[in-house]
Order: C-alpha cells, then sequence, then structure tokens
C-alpha cells in the first residue's frame, strides 16, 4: 500500500502537479519504484513525440503542392456511362415483358361447372339441364308417375 | 435411320411426358325428398351440408340415403346402389384444358321382373370444375317424392 502511494507520487512529481511544487520529494532508492519511474518517463517522451504535428519544410513545400495540383487537374472518375446502360436496360426488360403480357392473352378463362349431355333410353321420361338461380348445373329427369316399377 | 438408342430414348420422353391423370376427389350425396307439410324444410344430418343446392326444390324433406366420399380413377367405373330402386355408375373419363373433370353419371332403375336387365333412366357427361356442383334431379321414388343426387368436386 504504501509502495502504490509512492508510485503515485512519483508519477505526479513527473507530471508537475502543483501540490507537489516547492516540495522536495526525497530520492528513492527502491530498485522497483526507480524502474516505475524510468518507464514512465519512456512514456512520457514516447508521447511527446507521438503528439508532434508533422511539419512540411521548405524544401518538400514544392513536391507537396505538385501533388495536390495534380490531384485538381486530375478528372473525377465518371459513371454518367453506367447509368445509361443501366436505364436503358430496365426500359428494355419493361418493353419486352409488357409486350410478351400483351401478346400471350393471360391466363387461361377459368371455365364454370356445366352438363355437357344429357339422355336417356326409357321410354315415355325426357331429361333436360339447366343452372339452377345459384349457378349450380342440374340435370332433371322427368318421369311418369306410373309403370316404371 | 434411327437407331436403337435413339428410339428408346423416344419411348423413355413419350413416358416421361403422359404421366396417368391423377383421380378426381368426389364427394356424392343421395337425397330423398319429400313433400310432408312442413313449414320450414327439414334437413337430416347429412344433407345439412348441401341444404343450399337442395332449397331451391319444391320438396320439404330432405333425408339423406347416401354420402360418401371418393377417388375416382381415370377409366374406371364406380357403382353404387342409391336405394331399393336405383343405382348409380360414376366414370372419370379425364380433365378438359381448363382442369375441369369430365364425369359421365349414369343412373339406372331396378328391373320390373327378377332376372331382367337394368333400365337406364339418366346418362350424363358433367364438367366439373374444382370445387363445382352438380346435381342429377327427378328419380322418382315409389311413394311419391324423388332422389337428388348432388355431385362435389373437391
Amino acid at each position: 500500500m504504501f509502495k502504490r502511494k509512492k508510485m503515485m507520487r512519483i508519477g505526479a512529481r513527473l507530471d508537475g502537479e502543483t501540490r507537489y511544487s516547492g516540495r522536495e520529494i526525497p530520492e528513492t532508492h527502491d530498485e522497483k519504484l526507480k524502474q516505475y519511474e524510468s518507464a514512465l518517463l519512456l512514456q512520457r517522451r514516447g508521447a511527446a513525440r507521438a503528439a508532434r504535428a508533422p511539419e512540411i519544410s521548405d524544401t518538400q513545400f514544392d513536391a507537396f503542392m505538385q501533388g495536390i495540383r495534380e490531384g485538381v487537374a486530375e478528372p473525377a472518375p465518371r459513371f454518367a456511362g453506367l447509368w445509361t446502360v443501366a436505364s436503358v436496360a430496365t426500359v428494355t426488360l419493361i418493353v419486352i415483358i409488357s409486350l410478351l403480357a400483351f401478346f400471350t392473352g393471360g391466363p387461361d378463362p377459368v371455365r364454370a361447372t356445366e352438363v355437357e349431355s344429357a339422355s336417356t333410353e326409357l321410354q315415355g321420361v325426357t331429361v333436360n339441364y339447366y343452372d339452377n338461380p345459384q349457378g349450380v348445373s342440374t340435370v332433371k329427369v322427368n318421369m311418369p308417375e306410373n309403370d316404371l316399377w | 435411320m434411327v437407331s436403337v438408342p435413339g428410339l428408346t430414348l423416344i419411348a423413355l420422353l413419350l413416358g416421361c411426358s403422359a404421366p396417368g391423370a391423377q383421380p378426381v376427389s368426389l364427394h356424392y350425396w343421395a337425397v330423398e325428398a319429400t313433400v310432408e307439410g312442413r313449414e320450414i324444410p327439414s334437413f337430416d344430418a347429412g344433407a345439412a351440408p348441401i341444404k343450399s343446392l337442395l332449397e331451391d326444390l319444391s320438396y320439404d324433406t330432405f333425408r339423406t340415403v347416401l354420402e360418401k366420399g371418393d377417388h375416382i380413377e381415370q377409366d374406371r367405373d364406380k357403382s353404387v346402389t342409391l336405394n331399393r330402386l336405383y343405382a348409380m355408375n360414376l366414370r372419370f373419363t379425364g380433365t378438359d384444358d381448363t382442369d375441369r373433370a369430365r364425369l359421365v353419371v349414369t343412373v339406372t332403375l331396378a328391373p320390373r321382373e327378377l332376372g331382367g336387365l337394368p333400365r337406364k333412366v339418366v346418362e350424363t357427361t358433367l364438367l366439373l370444375a374444382p370445387g363445382g356442383k352438380a346435381r342429377v334431379c327427378g328419380l322418382r321414388c315409389e311413394k311419391g317424392g324423388e332422389i337428388i343426387i348432388v355431385l362435389s368436386r373437391s
């Protein structure tokens, strides 16, 4: 726990925290704490180098501007041709489908139940057929009341 | 000259292109219709599902004498006895170009004398659309009334 506190004080001292300004922090003789301090310093140097913004020197400036000029002068890739081809293909497809639908005449009509034929072999009996008001196909046998059984 | 493999291929193609027709699914009823002086027409339990197909007839009592669901194979006869007097034969002969089943319905009357031949009362060819219904009416019974045959394709 004391070591942890010392490590925090080392970090704060290296960060230049105000509460430690003017205070003398005794140098450590502990080997592990020394290693910790060295590692912290190394990290700080690395962070300072990474944070440094890249600069273009005068000797690099002409080449830098030349690259920009080339980028501006180069025409942007054009996709207008692709859109034209896609539009024409779509229109052609629609026209073909419409023509096929028009000339093939659509699906076969649905046909209702019907009586194709009806006949009898009995003397005195007649047969006719009709659709009743509900559309039910009906075969009607007209039989005399007697002489059948 | 056509080779043997060629002929075999043609035979195979013909065999594949003309599969046997599917049997037709039918439900049929024979209902005895009579006049018994009822104010409200009466339908027994068997006739209730086809009430709408019978209501326009001039009878007030409907009793089911036969009700059956069946698959009729093409070009095979299916004979059923309706009652003591009548028998019905069904023959499915195929479908037309709009999938209507061509069904030959023949109703025969029992012979007058023992050992005689049944008499053909009616032979009708129906074109039954899928879900279509048809009926044969006027098959007179001894005590008045008539037998009504209702055919319904599934």
